[in-house]
């Protein structure tokens, strides 16, 4: 991050963007917009390529001239339709997260019945106009002009998926990829700023020199406790962490806070003694306790108090993170100084836990006043690492 | 140091800090007071009480030469910032007049000042602070003020406090108080007005008013033109301090630290007459 784009009057600790990630997220945009419509054009190319070789060769093998004509009238009508109502399906079912299994079996249904439909239709246009017979065959019946729109389809379905569904599906794995790439170096960057952020350490350091004549066993206190975090960000290991140790790490980070912010921020632990070895990414937490800290606590008139719960759900099927202050909170439609970081977090679980929830909501009070802000992030717990042995 | 030998021959600038951060603030009024180029007139913790005291001052003629500003501070009231307020002082005054105080940012980086610079902060002081720094911050304006018009012919005005009473600042003459007193960090003041809040811890105070002051417990800071009484009950040595003898509901009874006892008692008692010593 070079200095001349940091902006001047933000808040301290607010994690600025990693300059390049905007635009490579703009890249990534663009160039899937691109590969989209390029993959577009090469489909139809495919589908128009197939008929025409199952019309040359109903041709060649000496088909009447009428009758394939009366055959490619009906597939220029039976397979559009079935290609778009496949990529709308499809559209619908990645837009519900559906699963893989779930998802080859509704479309083969859809492709089914539409395919069924049209053999039905041509069934009854072949009992008025019997050219378009595929062969001229009097046991042509409703029943086997079903089945034979029914197979016409499946077969089409898979003309759709090699030619459609195929190259997105590849194109999208790539792009996940290379956005959870970027993610993971982001997070880093993150992390390491969190840790190292340069202006809580100088603003550390600074409140130790202070401390030092009067009250020199704070200051050794808080020496060690930012010794911690430093030994911490050296760490160069895996992405996950014991939720004790992440909870141990926010501890000696609210320690300095409230050191530093005498008497105006206070903070509270409640953590659910049997949650204590889940895994958890690095730190996850960290961004959500310092927004609480700056943007509620340290506004409200008085001092303020800044609560990390974590538990179960009631149910037992999820895991609870909740983050909590009691702030003034942000008047509607503003967003707040440290959306960054949120975001961040946001994007950080939804690609480790695809059904988890990141929400920021008003806490409020039984009169119905609103008593300050707390972020959620809800994990189901099939999802999650539990973990085995209690570690640090 | 030559700032050292140097220091008495100068006014000292009469200076208020404006810091969020309880550490901070302590420590950069015991550096501002111990380089002598300066008197601390007040220490704040938010931009509304920076904008309040440089009113009141001002409104008293008394003026406040620099303000000691954090760059990150956190106004209560929203988001504004340390440069906010200098951007609105400095405008409002530019228009009035040419008084306006010098803006320096205490910052923790150097880039920042710059665009601090166009906004009319006249210095910057980078974080962690030292004397060094400070004493050289404050020679600076020294220096800048000697090339402004010369507008005090008056009198210094004496010391004042400022305190907190909930929302609002109050402003004490030194010889109004008769204690300072903390307690987990809650520093207050005791005056015949009542008892206030100061966002100051006792060492920072002391470092502003030492002479007037006695440090008699870890805890207590004591106006000795206030004590009125001095007694003992076995090891435990308590003074009362107030405007008369005895009258618990006008004055406040402070502890003396075992270690100290001796030498407050003897410290009292070399400016004073009529006991037998023994």
């Amino acid at each position: 991050m070079s200095g001349d784009s940091l902006p001047f009057a933000r808040p301290y600790g607010v994690a600025a963007p990693a300059t390049g990630e905007p635009q490579a997220q703009a890249s990534v945009s663009a160039r899937s917009v691109r590969s989209q419509r390029d993959h577009r054009v090469v489909g139809v190319a495919v589908v128009l390529f197939t008929v025409l070789l199952q019309t040359t060769n109903q041709y060649l093998s000496g088909a009447e001239a009428a009758r394939v004509l009366g055959h490619l009238g009906f597939l220029g009508v039976e397979l559009p339709s079935i290609l778009v109502a496949l990529s709308l399906t499809y559209a619908t079912l990645k837009r519900h997260h559906v699963g893989a299994r779930a998802a080859v079996g509704l479309t083969v249904a859809v492709a089914g019945t539409l395919g069924a439909g049209f053999g039905v239709l041509l069934w009854a246009v072949s009992l008025r106009y019997p050219t378009v017979m595929l062969r001229p065959l009097p046991s042509f019946t409703m029943a086997r002009g079903m089945l034979y729109g029914f197979s016409l389809g499946q077969f089409h379905m898979g003309l759709w998926a090699l030619a459609f569904a195929f190259p997105f599906a590849i194109d999208e794995a790539r792009m996940k990829d290379l956005e959870a790439e970027q993610l993971r170096s982001a997070a880093e960057l993150a992390r390491l700023r969190a840790h190292l952020e340069p202006h809580f350490l100088l603003n550390t350091l600074n409140a130790i020199a202070g401390l030092v004549t009067e009250e020199p066993r704070e200051a050794r206190r808080l020496i060690g406790c930012l010794g911690d975090l430093l030994r911490d960000a050296l760490h160069d290991d895996d992405e996950l962490q014991t939720i004790h140790a992440q909870v141990a790490w926010l501890q000696r980070y609210a320690a300095i806070l409230q050191a530093r912010h005498a008497g105006a921020l206070d903070f509270e632990w409640d953590i659910a003694s049997d949650c204590q070895s889940v895994l958890l990414p690095r730190l996850l937490l960290q961004p959500l306790v310092e927004n609480a800290v700056k943007h509620g606590a340290l506004r409200r008139q008085g001092g303020g108090t800044v609560a990390l719960r974590i538990r179960w759900t009631e149910e037992g099927e999820s895991l609870l993170c909740a983050v909590e202050d009691d702030g003034p909170g942000v008047p509607a439609g503003q967003v707040r100084d440290g959306a960054f970081g949120l975001r961040a977090i946001v994007r950080r679980v939804e690609l480790k836990y695809p059904r988890a929830t990141v929400a920021l909501e008003d806490i409020v009070g039984d009169g119905g006043a609103r008593e300050g802000t707390r972020a959620r992030v809800v994990i189901p717990k099939q999802t999650l690492d539990v973990g085995g042995a209690r570690g640090t | 140091m030559i700032a050292r030998s140097e220091a008495p021959e100068v006014l000292p600038l009469r200076t208020l800090v404006v810091e969020d951060e309880w550490p901070a603030r302590n420590y950069l009024v015991e550096l501002l007071e111990a380089s002598r180029l300066a008197e601390v007139v007040g220490a704040v913790a938010s931009t509304d009480q920076a904008r309040e005291a440089i009113q009141a001052e001002g409104a008293l003629g008394l003026g406040i030469d620099c303000v000691f500003v954090d760059v990150q501070l956190l106004g209560q009231a929203g988001s504004e910032t340390g440069l906010d307020l200098v951007r609105s002082m400095t405008q409002e005054r530019g228009t009035a007049g040419n008084d306006a105080p010098m803006f320096v940012l205490a910052t923790a980086f150097d880039q920042h000042a710059i665009e601090a610079f166009e906004l009319g902060v006249v210095d910057y002081l980078l974080k962690p602070f030292t004397d060094d720094r400070v004493t050289q911050a404050l020679r600076r304006l020294h220096d800048r003020r000697k090339a402004r018009p010369i507008t005090d012919g008056q009198p210094r005005a004496a010391p004042r406090i400022v305190a907190r009473k909930r929302r609002s600042l109050v402003f004490l003459e030194l010889h109004e108080i008769w204690a300072f007193e903390t307690e987990d960090r809650l520093t207050s003041v005791h005056t015949a007005h009542g008892t206030f809040d100061l966002d100051l811890s006792l060492a920072a105070i002391e470092a502003s008013f030492g002479r007037t002051f006695v440090r008699v417990h870890r805890q207590w800071l004591v106006n000795a033109q206030h004590i009125k009484e001095l007694e003992r009950d076995g090891d435990e040595t308590r003074l009362f301090v107030g405007p008369a003898l005895g009258d618990d509901r006008k004055g406040v009874r402070v502890p003396v630290a075992r270690e100290r006892a001796a030498a407050v008692r003897s410290a009292l008692l070399a400016n004073a007459t009529g006991l037998r010593r023994g």
